[in-house]
């Protein structure tokens, strides 16, 4: 073990922290931290969305500053879904969906204040333990990715696509379709290789389909479509006010806290899967091991702290596969990644030793946002609940074209706008017959990484096949990979989502 | 190794994975829910709402580059705000007029970015 590297790493904690507690970069995360609270609080819009509204600008600025925006957009975002959650029973994002089976009935009881507060404050611990777990593994885990080839890379590429597919919906089969859907998308235009065009019927193909419209469109826009084709107005469960810290209810959670960020962190590091299902798996567990197995669902403080416990330290977990292997752990962390490639930083085993302290940087502006949240929960959350009087229904068209401008913006061809628009006709359509679409963004985000390093391998070990398929880390992999196959069948149905 | 191998291998398992899918779906007759379904969209309202926005936002999208933004950004506005009834004419007017600016002007200025 390369002990010199880790400590290298963990040494410049201090440095990185006069950067990340400058003027500029605080300022950043403010804005940052509002755009956040903003898209997290409206349904319809997401964190996916407005990061991808944001990369415009971001590109504009330093790249600290501009990572600064992102993340701290990333966090508010999937904290200030719950308050939505809590105060409507409408989730503002996916990530807190689970939220709104105990927050909504805490506000009916009277207890907003209380409910919003747990919100808060887990939020916040989960986005801090999620990250300390990063920052402590991150330098272990880069090593032994330097032993990845190509061979193991697929194989990676390959247990997330069947493993998201497994866990994000409530069909395992529905979620594998999508996913390997992704992985054709992924493939059309011209191929790393030979420079062959693949599925290019229109030369508008032979580029292939840009993944920052096809997440604002699968994420974005079926969001809007599917929110905006409901009637009904939207009210609150309880009155607005300043949130309160349940100190007695959050000692008394303390196991579940950890367990939560454990849940979290071990789901984010799945490629692909993120918030939205760690919620649930998080929320289920608690509800097992629970003595108050009768509260779940009217009200229960236990259920909240899992749901957003795990949906904000998935964060963390999702940092690992985005920086060790360039595979991105969630949506959110998935326009991270395309930021960081515009940026000029390429992530991947290498990352470390070519840019000592990067990944320090990064984990502390989490953590900066992590401390935004709990201040702007605790000292905003009256005025944040205030946000949610403003009509969908003049919010949700200006977003629709704010996205189209977002797509235009990604590439500044026709043709961006207009996936977007198709993808997000798609992302609804899988939502109406629920069918699960992040094994399907998962899929086009990874596919070309999946097709390049499999053919690779092949042909690196064409004159021995047996050699390729005996190398050690590659063998866990496989061992994992139908291992995951097996309890996927065996169980038929995902947890996730039902 | 060549172009198509993945695509093949991949095309292959979504044709095994999607045929599981039929025929189990014909096992439990299905097929007997495709007409209920239409039914269901003929005659649903949220289905009818979600058809009308879609078509205008598809209309909207189509017509992008060939009408000035502002312009598009204004008729999009105005059709939609006035389909979802966000108030009296005089009120779309001017929310349509404030959010073509805010998406047709403000923020490409913003942005620095050329227009569709």
């Amino acid at each position: 073990m390369n002990w010199d590297f880790i400590f290298k790493e963990w040494g410049m904690i201090p440095s990185k922290a006069l950067v990340v507690f400058s003027p500029p970069i605080i300022g950043m995360e403010l804005l940052g931290t509002m755009l956040g609270i903003f898209v997290g609080v409206t349904p319809g819009l997401t964190a996916v969305m407005g990061m991808a509204l944001m990369l415009g600008f971001a590109f504009r600025i330093p790249m600290e500053w501009g990572l600064a925006l992102l993340i701290a957009i990333y966090t508010g975002a999937i904290f200030s879904g719950g308050i939505t959650a809590t105060m409507m029973n409408i989730p503002g994002t996916p990530a807190a969906a689970a939220t709104c089976l105990d927050g909504f009935p805490l506000a009916k009881m009277g207890k907003a204040r209380e409910a919003i507060g747990a919100v808060t404050i887990a939020s916040g611990i989960g986005e801090l333990l999620g990250e300390l777990f990063t920052l402590i593994s991150l330098p272990f885990i880069f090593i032994i990715a330097l032993k990845f080839g190509d061979w193991e890379v697929f194989l990676a590429c390959m247990a997330g696509v069947l493993v998201c597919g497994s866990l994000a919906g409530k069909e395992v089969i529905k979620g594998w379709i999508s996913g390997i859907l992704g992985l054709l998308i992924a493939m059309v235009g011209m191929e790393e290789i030979w420079a062959y065009p693949r599925f290019a019927y229109h030369e508008v193909l032979i580029r292939g389909f840009n993944f920052v419209p096809a997440l604002i469109g699968l994420f974005g826009i079926s969001e809007v479509l599917v929110v905006l084709k409901e009637k009904v107005p939207y009210q609150l469960a309880g009155k607005p006010g300043r949130a309160i810290i349940p100190f007695g209810i959050l000692k008394k959670n303390v196991k579940n806290i950890i367990r939560s960020a454990f849940v979290g962190i071990g789901i984010g590091c799945i490629p692909g899967i993120g918030e939205s299902a760690s919620c649930w798996v998080s929320y289920d567990l608690a509800y097992r091991t629970s003595k108050r197995k009768e509260d779940f669902g009217k009200g229960s403080f236990e259920g909240i702290i899992a749901a957003e416990v795990a949906n904000n330290a998935t964060s963390g977990g999702a940092l690992i596969p985005t920086l060790v292997l360039g595979i991105p752990g969630s949506g959110p962390t998935a326009i991270l990644l395309a930021a960081l490639f515009i940026y000029g930083v390429r992530p991947g085993p290498m990352l470390m030793i070519e840019r000592p302290g990067f990944v320090t940087f990064i984990v502390l502006l989490f953590w900066l946002s992590a401390i935004m949240i709990i201040f702007a929960g605790l000292l905003l959350s009256s005025y944040v609940i205030r946000l949610l009087s403003i009509r969908r229904e003049i919010i949700l068209p200006i977003a629709t074209a704010m996205s189209i401008l977002g797509a235009w913006g990604s590439g500044f061809t026709h043709f961006d706008i207009i996936s977007a628009f198709a993808f997000g006709l798609v992302g609804y359509i899988m939502k109406v017959k629920a069918i699960p679409v992040a094994p399907m963004v998962l899929g086009i985000l990874i596919g070309n990484i999946a097709d390049t390093s499999l053919r690779r391998a092949l042909l690196t070990y064409m004159n021995d096949p047996l050699a390729m398929l005996v190398r050690p880390i590659g063998i866990g992999l496989m061992i994992l990979l139908f291992i995951m196959l097996f309890f996927s069948l065996k169980k038929k149905k995902g947890f996730g989502m039902s | 190794m060549g172009p198509g191998f993945l695509p093949l291998i991949l095309g292959l398992v979504l044709i095994g994975l999607s045929g599981s899918l039929i025929l189990r779906s014909v096992a439990s007759n299905g097929q007997a829910g495709i007409v209920l379904l239409c039914r269901k969209i003929k005659e649903g309202v949220e289905s009818r709402r979600f058809l009308i926005i879609a078509g205008w936002t598809a209309i909207y999208v189509a017509l992008i580059g060939t009408i000035p933004f502002l312009l598009i950004n204004f008729i999009y506005f105005f059709g939609i705000f006035l389909y979802l009834k966000v108030g009296r004419l005089l009120e779309v007017l001017l929310l349509s007029i404030g959010a073509s600016l805010l998406v047709g002007l403000i923020t490409p200025w913003i942005f620095d970015m050329p227009l569709p």
